[in-house]
Parts: C-alpha cells; sequence; structure tokens
C-alpha cells in the first residue's frame, strides 16, 4: 500500500479537527482522534487544539494550521467521525474512502439532523425535569411543557435569522419569563418561578459546562476556560432576560 | 411506588430530549434514556426518601453517570460525550440559579449570595462526582494491572 502524502495528511487532520471542533467534542479527544488517524495512514501526527484553532504538524516537515468558531453542538458529527476514524484504525475501510467521507462532511458540514417538531417536543420534555424536583401538581408539568417548546422554538428561529451571539437567549428568556408572569396573571398557575425554571432548563449550555469541566480535569486550561466563560456569558444573558421581564412586569 | 416510576419515566424523557436538542445519534437513544432516568431516580431516593445531604444526592447521581457511561460507551462503541452531557441536565441546578437573578432583582443581596454559593457548590459536586467515577475505573484498572503482572 502506498502513503499517502504528508500533505494530504495534513489537510485530512485539519479537516478532521475543524469538524470535530464545530460538532463540541473536548479538546483532548480531538487531539487523540487526530494522532491516531496519522497513526493508522502511517504518519507521526503531533497536534495541538485550542477551541479557535486546530494547529497540526505531519513528520516534522509540514505545519498548518485552521481557524474555527466557538459554539455550535451536534453529537451526530462528532459520533460520525468517530465510527469513521475506528474504522480505519481497523482497517476496515480504506484511507481513500475515508478521506472521500470526510471530505463529504466537510463541505455539507450537514449531518442527518432531527425536524424541527421533534427538537421542539424535546425541548417541552426536557422543561417539564425540574418540577419532579419541586413535587408539583401534575397541571404545571403541562404548561411547563408548552411555555418551554416556545422559548426553546424562538431561540432556534432567532439564532437561524441572525449570527449575533447571546441576544437570541437574551430575547427568549425575556418572552419565557412574560409567558410565565401572564399565566399567573389569567390565574392558571400559582408560582410562574417553578415555571419559570423548568422553561429555561432547554437553554441552558450544558455541553458548554460539561466539556469545560472535563477538560479543566484533564488539564487543558486554555480551551476549558474559554468554555466557562463563554457558558457563564450565556447563562447570565438568559439570567438578564428574565430579570428584564421580572422588573417590568 | 407511583411516583418513582413517575419520575423514572418523566427523566428518561428529559434526557432523550436533550439529546434530540443537540442532535444525538438516533441508536444512542435508549442508553441516554437508561442512564438519564437511573441516574435521576438514585438522586430523588437519596434525597426526599434517605433525606441525605442535597450535595452528596448529587455526587452520587454524577458517580451513577460516570460509571454507568463509561460500561455503556464501551459496550456500544459510542463516544463518551454524547452520553455524558443529556443525562447532566436533569442534575444541574437550575432553580437555585434562578433564585441568584430573581434575589439579586427584588434587592434581596444577601439571600442572591446564598443561592450563587449554593449554586456552585452543587455544580462543584457534580464536577467531583464525574471525576471520580474516572478515577475509580483507572484504579481499578491499575489494580488489575498490577495482579497481571505478579503472576
Amino acid at each position: 500500500m502506498r502513503k499517502t502524502s504528508t500533505q494530504r495528511v495534513s489537510e485530512l487532520c485539519l479537516k478532521t479537527g475543524y469538524l470535530l471542533i464545530s460538532g463540541g467534542a473536548e479538546s483532548y479527544r480531538i487531539e487523540d482522534t487526530i494522532e491516531r488517524i496519522g497513526k493508522s495512514l502511517g504518519h507521526v501526527v503531533h497536534c495541538y487544539v485550542t477551541v479557535t484553532a486546530v494547529f497540526v504538524e505531519v513528520d516534522g516537515q509540514n505545519s498548518k494550521f485552521i481557524k474555527s468558531t466557538l459554539g455550535g453542538t451536534n453529537l451526530q458529527m462528532i459520533d460520525d467521525i468517530n465510527t469513521l476514524s475506528r474504522k480505519l484504525a481497523e482497517k476496515t475501510i480504506n484511507p481513500k474512502v475515508f478521506t472521500e467521507e470526510i471530505e463529504k462532511i466537510y463541505q455539507d458540514k450537514h449531518t442527518t439532523d432531527f425536524p424541527f417538531y421533534m427538537k421542539a417536543i424535546g425541548a417541552g420534555f426536557v422543561s417539564m425535569a425540574p418540577m419532579l424536583l419541586f413535587t408539583m401538581p401534575l397541571y404545571y408539568f403541562i404548561y411547563c411543557f408548552i411555555v418551554g417548546t416556545i422559548g426553546y422554538g424562538v431561540s432556534y428561529y432567532l439564532a437561524k435569522l441572525s449570527n449575533m451571539p447571546y441576544a437570541d437567549l437574551f430575547i427568549s428568556g425575556f418572552i419565557i419569563a412574560l409567558l410565565s408572569i401572564l399565566l399567573s396573571h389569567f390565574g392558571l398557575v400559582d408560582q410562574y418561578h417553578n415555571i419559570i425554571i423548568g422553561a429555561i432548563m432547554p437553554l441552558v449550555p450544558g455541553v458548554a459546562i460539561t466539556n469545560a469541566i472535563r477538560e479543566l480535569v484533564m488539564r487543558h486550561a486554555l480551551s476549558s476556560a474559554v468554555k466557562l466563560l463563554d457558558a457563564l456569558l450565556v447563562a447570565s444573558s438568559i439570567g438578564f432576560g428574565i430579570a428584564t421581564a421580572l422588573i417590568l412586569f | 411506588m407511583i411516583a418513582l416510576l413517575l419520575n423514572l419515566v418523566l427523566s428518561a424523557a428529559s434526557a432523550i430530549g436533550f439529546s434530540l436538542i443537540t442532535n444525538a445519534p438516533h441508536r444512542a437513544a435508549g442508553i441516554i434514556g437508561v442512564t438519564g432516568g437511573l441516574s435521576w431516580t438514585i438522586f430523588w431516593v437519596l434525597k426526599n426518601w434517605a433525606h441525605v445531604n442535597i450535595l452528596f444526592a448529587n455526587f452520587v447521581g454524577a458517580l451513577t453517570i460516570g460509571l454507568l457511561t463509561y460500561y455503556l460507551s464501551r459496550k456500544f462503541k459510542l463516544p463518551e460525550n454524547i452520553i455524558y452531557i443529556p443525562c447532566l441536565v436533569n442534575l444541574v441546578p437550575g432553580g437555585n440559579a434562578y433564585r441568584t437573578i430573581l434575589y439579586m432583582v427584588q434587592n434581596k443581596y444577601i439571600d442572591s449570595l446564598e443561592q450563587a454559593i449554593t449554586t456552585f457548590l452543587i455544580a462543584s459536586f457534580l464536577a467531583v462526582g464525574l471525576f471520580s467515577a474516572q478515577y475509580l475505573i483507572s484504579l481499578a484498572k491499575g489494580v488489575i494491572y498490577f495482579r497481571k503482572i505478579k503472576r
């Protein structure tokens, strides 16, 4: 079998790293995956990943880097690339097929996705979980489901309309608080605070916080700090949205 | 007993719901449901029936997630990340974080600070639980490794 050239390998590794970052993987896992891919293609690859860039060096000759942006979660993409690299390591697919598959994902920047209504229903279910903690009557669950679905839908469409970060979360936090206060105005619920707590659950930056903690434990302090700061900003923008509604009404 | 069943079902549904939002692969849905449901139920039983400290209950919940994730991700060949994230969402201290903001708005700064500290403590105990799971596993691996060498 002919060896793939260092040029090709470095490009392949960069693209894989970029896709994994945009899918929301932890940085130490990305480094591990890329070095494994290089190993199974017969090259020595060194790799360094921060949240906003990937640096790759192949065989001590060819070094490159690619810029990427923070944010975005797509666990399907992580799983796809993981499966591909595992197959490559087990030699069930040859390097050519692997390169083509990665190129395909990189061109589309898109994997199989759930339709919007499924995600909205999922958001509704997520909103119902905190009600279990407070042991609320059953009709609270239904209101929480509705408000959570609306809040998630608003943030989903606002994120599609504009690239400005944090603003969509501020607005959806505001709308969730507004709806909950309206519910209590009409006498449907007594404690609108619990409805708000449930409905903001789908917007909580769970991925960023979990990854940040795991990276901190693995001593990748740089990317961990960036992610933690981002998560804090996301959480406080939701909080200030709610606070605005609470002050106004 | 019915309350226990309701908790199990709803927390599993919630974990699967978050996995839909983050676009987890289809084949992981059942695994996420089992892990999320079990960890939440253990947390809930410890908190409401055994009346232990909420910090310890969170710790045990996170430990359960860590151990189950290690086993299931190896068995079904999934990245650990995919199982961790949706299951942890149930245990996130959203209520305390919300009350921090609420009291701040109502000019009750002392209460707000109290809630902020509680939020931080719960979050860090979740992290400690996850880390302990990893540590226990690596410790067990080390013990098995050295036993093999001796023989």
